[in-house]
């Protein structure tokens, strides 16, 4: 019943639209919960600038910062004091989507607190080595960890429950064997892992494909599969998927932006309807390939049960994996 | 030779009229910023990298401005260390130990002189050493791993155990209750939240600059109260000491020392200034046992060498990042992302790619270290002056300041009003004659040792031994056991020469 | 007397130190220590140095008189009302009401603590701002005002 009303609303909301820009937002801003430099402020960019290179603002849009539990604080604080202020879009990714499913956002906050607006971009999980490993695809270093899962050791930028420790586990999943047993250490984001793995002290690292922009030309690592359902185009376009391989592990890195949970459905309309246009404008899709990400297009209600959707699927893995009851 | 080549091409963009603008105003903002209590060199980089991105620079201009406010806020936080007992930052805090004391005596000119000049010397020091083995020093960070980390953080942990403060069962009550501190978060290896008592503020963890300021600055806030209503706001004299040849030649080799720690520190991924400006203290407090020792109470040592080392560190944690792309402290993490944002991609081919960049990034370095050291000198009598400030007005200045500052980390009030809170703590603690070092650097320590042991434990599989497996941590056990014994050795060493010489009078 | 109030205190803490890391739920864990290990490990060593605290206390030499205890109290009450003032009222306001008070505390005359309160509350503001770009609150109390 409930969804049905919001179709309406949804279908008013977008008739009103067409008529006349009946919201602007008067002081847009994007809450990047994270210290400056890190994944949510070039989220966060990726809207106030290339929605500036497309044309899609009036005012500039400020970017605040808002660091804590990969956007707990934010989550929280939106859900307290700005739960109908139109004018805030908030930076999350699918770690913070991760985290919502565990109930690790608080213990009354799930993801209906929010209102998912639009998709910044997607990037996908990648299996990476050292280039001097003996292994070049998938299959052969399957076959090694499956003759001994403790010999050699898994290392990524977040501990049990992260998501780049699904990525780990899913992977390992994939080819029987039980994550439980596997070597795993957990590292303070992606670069320490990185150089874990040039210091051999990890032979695996299941990484993301962005973050290796540049640094397979520099030779000294190599990816062996990108986690992705098709091949991707450009520079990685040479990468097999896990699937091609025969390893069903997929893994794909949503970000985007959601509003406060009684915002208004004018405001929120407003801001599908400008993800929208900007999906269609080079200049914005040129800023998300220069964030190092993939454009993914969108928006409005049908991210929003997308969104849900994923967070679904989360909960059901967490819950395999006995990481939530 | 090659490296010659390329220090030219460096200091050839370095010269152009833009970037030597930029570093010199780099380097004076950064100063600034560095010297205003709770605002460091993290903040200072973030505020104006967006400026700089705004501003359209060219990336090599604009890392030269971001870097130049690093190393600028590096060496301004020593400020109102020395002159307030309020570190500037984070690597910091070992300055006051020695720099305080020293300007209570009427000797702040002096202090603030030997500091730049050590501050100057730490940084030449290891951009020499940075020009000379950036290579090599790059494989060695990568092959320093968790078991190493865990010998360093226990050899961090025994230099310290001689510390500060008047008795060492307090010294050690500090060290837990920072090392307590650390465990509150969510834990890095399984995920579970801990100690966070449902507060999302405190899932990430106590924040390190939030305890810096609540104990260090909130707590002077009181104990000048305390002052006032006992009527001795002693001032302190402002006398017009400076540093003198003799106190060079002094502490020569402890700045020598301390750069070498110091930079080797900052290159390690994860290690930053204050980590190194404890070691390199400790270290030298450790190994002076002689008579005329006094740390802690002014000695020129004990100032000196956190200075030289937390200046050489700022300069060890570009090496990682630029050779491999991987950010040596969180400062280097936002200049790493700068670069980002810049499309340009750091790691072992940005020296071959854009050499204009990573030289002249260098180069600019040398610039601005001769500015900061030239432009910092002379302003020692202005500094100095701070202390006449009447504390009606000094005191309002501190608060606001020290609110800002942490403000501006989260945008959030739960951090102030923790921080008050730790203020009222640290104020106690330091009236029941805690120091208070000990426990920020059990903080900083505390999740570096945890962590690293878990990791070393989780490759293994739990097999113990992993921590004595390779030449490294061979090297840096034997570190801390001479750290152990040495004081006990010196003074054996220093009764022979005793008895020796009471022979020789004997005869 | 102080040492040991604080060492009770803190052996208090480390109890309650273990008896919470013993409620953590742990899925599973990679290596034998786990979440649990090193906080149990510390408060264990924190209530050993504590009770040696007890056994052993330094002499008290700290004795605020009432007029040094009222003092520090007004300075505790200004600096929380400052956080709770700070991003609702404003830096401005917040700084102008509490650096006044703080300089009239430390001996000022009122009228130029006052003066003295607005001229450091309102350059900062703009220095703050526009030189450093930092985010100082402008209020959200006058948000709709304004």
């Amino acid at each position: 019943m409930k969804s049905k009303l919001r179709i309406l609303a949804l279908a008013a909301g977008l008739a009103t639209a067409m008529h006349a820009a009946a919201y602007e937002p008067s002081k847009p801003e994007c809450i990047a919960p994270a210290k400056p430099g890190g994944g949510f402020d070039l989220t966060c960019r990726i809207v106030s600038n290339g929605f500036k290179n497309a044309d899609l603002l009036s005012t500039p849009m400020a970017v605040t910062f808002m660091p804590g539990g990969v956007g707990a604080v934010a989550y929280n604080y939106i859900n307290a004091n700005r739960r109908d202020d139109g004018n805030a879009l908030v930076a999350f990714s699918s770690g913070s989507l991760l985290n919502i499913a565990q109930g690790k956002f608080g213990k009354d906050l799930d993801e209906n607190d929010a209102r998912w607006v639009g998709a910044a971009g997607v990037d996908y999980g990648a299996v990476i080595v050292s280039a001097d490993a003996p292994w070049n695809t998938l299959a052969e270093l399957v076959a090694a960890v499956k003759a001994d899962p403790t010999k050699y050791v898994l290392g990524a930028g977040g501990g049990v429950g992260s998501q780049d420790w699904m990525k780990a586990a899913i992977l390992m999943k994939s080819s029987g064997v039980d994550p439980k047993t596997m070597r795993y250490v957990p590292y303070e984001g992606g670069g320490e892992a990185i150089a874990a793995l040039m210091g051999d002290h990890i032979q695996i690292y299941p990484g993301d494909v962005g973050e290796m922009v540049g640094q397979l030309e520099a030779g000294k690592l190599k990816m062996l599969a990108v986690m992705a359902p098709e091949r991707l185009e450009g520079e990685f376009a040479d990468i097999p998927t896990a699937k091609e391989q025969g390893f069903d592990a997929e893994w794909t890195i949503l970000r985007g932006y959601y509003l406060g949970p009684d915002v208004s459905d004018e405001a929120y309309n407003y801001w599908a309807g400008q993800f929208d246009k900007a999906y269609a404008n080079d200049a914005f899709l040129s800023t998300v390939n220069e964030k190092g990400l993939i454009p993914f297009k969108m928006s409005g209600e049908k991210f929003d049960s997308y969104v849900k959707s994923r967070v679904g699927y989360m909960r059901d893995l967490a819950k395999e994996a006995g990481l939530i009851k | 030779m090659d490296v010659f080549n390329h220090l030219a091409t460096g200091f050839g963009v370095a010269f152009l009229p833009l970037n030597l603008l930029l570093v010199l105003l780099g380097c004076f903002i950064g100063t600034l910023i560095g010297s205003l209590p709770g605002i460091g060199p993290i903040n200072g980089v973030a505020i104006l990298l967006p400026l700089a991105y705004a501003l359209g620079l060219p990336p090599e201009s604009a890392l030269i401005l971001l870097a130049g406010v690093y190393y600028g806020a590096e060496y301004g936080g020593r400020i109102s260390s020395i002159l307030l007992n309020v570190p500037g930052d984070a690597g910091a805090i070992m300055t006051t130990l020695d720099g305080y004391p020293l300007s209570r005596k009427g000797e702040g000119g002096r202090a603030l002189a030997l500091s730049a000049i050590s501050s100057f010397t730490g940084s030449m020091g290891a951009l020499l050493l940075m020009v000379v083995c950036a290579p090599v020093l790059s494989q060695f960070a990568v092959k320093f791993g968790p078991s190493e980390y865990v010998w360093l953080m226990i050899f961090a942990f025994t230099c310290l155990a001689t510390m500060v403060g008047s008795r060492p069962v307090k010294t050690l009550v500090g060290v837990l209750i920072g090392l307590v501190l650390a465990t509150v978060g969510v834990d890095s290896g399984s995920g579970v939240l801990r100690f966070t008592m449902g507060i999302p503020n405190f899932f990430d963890g106590v924040d390190f600059l939030v305890v810096v300021i609540g104990m260090f600055a909130i707590s002077e806030i009181f104990v000048l109260l305390e002052s006032w209503a006992r009527n001795d706001l002693g001032v302190s004299p402002l006398g017009k000491s400076f540093v003198t040849v003799a106190d060079l030649l002094a502490v020569k080799w402890v700045v020598f020392r301390s750069t070498i720690m110091g930079f080797l520190i900052g290159v390690l991924p994860g290690t930053g200034a204050s980590i190194a400006s404890a070691v390199a203290y400790g270290t030298e407090k450790r190994f002076a046992e002689d008579e005329n020792e006094h740390f802690g109470e002014g000695d020129i040592r004990g100032l000196a060498a956190p200075e030289a080392a937390n200046n050489a560190s700022a300069v060890g944690a570009m090496v990682p990042m630029l050779t491999l792309g991987i950010p040596g402290s969180g400062t280097t993490a936002i200049l790493l992302g700068a670069l980002m944002m810049f499309n340009i991609t750091p790691g072992p081919l940005l020296f071959e790619q854009r050499p204009d960049i990573a030289w002249g990034l260098i180069a600019s370095m040398f610039v601005g270290n001769i500015a900061l050291l030239v432009m910092n000198l002379p302003m020692i009598g202005i500094f100095v002056r701070l202390l006449s400030i009447r504390q009606a007005y000094l005191v309002p200045v501190i608060a606001m300041l020290t609110f800002v500052g942490i403000y501006s980390i989260h945008g959030d009030s739960f951090d102030l009003f923790f921080m008050v809170l730790l203020g009222v703590v640290g104020f106690l603690l330091r009236k029941l004659h805690f120091s208070l070092a000990p426990v920020i650097l059990g903080l900083v320590l505390g999740e570096v040792l945890e962590v690293n042991l878990r990791r070393a434990l989780s490759i293994s599989g739990g097999d113990w031994s992993i921590l004595l497996d390779g030449p490294i941590t061979y090297v840096m056990a034997a570190a801390t056991v001479v750290a152990v014994i040495a004081p006990s050795l010196m003074r054996s060493i220093k009764m022979r020469k005793l008895l020796a010489k009471a022979n020789e009078v004997e005869d | 007397m102080y040492d040991r109030i604080l060492a009770g205190i803190l052996l208090v803490l480390s109890g309650l130190i273990v008896w919470s890391a013993l409620q953590f739920d742990v899925p599973f864990q990679y290596e034998p220590l786990g979440p649990k290990a090193f906080p149990i490990i510390l408060s264990i060593l924190l209530s050993i140095v504590s009770v040696w605290l007890i056994i052993k206390p330094d002499a008290n030499n700290w004795h605020p008189t009432a007029d040094i205890m009222k003092k520090l109290f007004a300075g505790l009450v200004l600096m929380v009302v400052y956080a709770a003032l700070f991003k609702g009222a404003g830096f401005i306001l917040a700084t102008f009401i509490v650096g006044g008070a703080f300089s009239w505390l430390f001996g000022e005359t009122p009228k130029r603590a006052a003066l003295f309160a607005l001229v450091m509350s309102v350059i900062s503001y703009f220095l703050l701002t526009s030189l450093l770009q930092l985010n100082v609150p402008s209020g959200t109390w006058w948000a709709g005002v304004f």
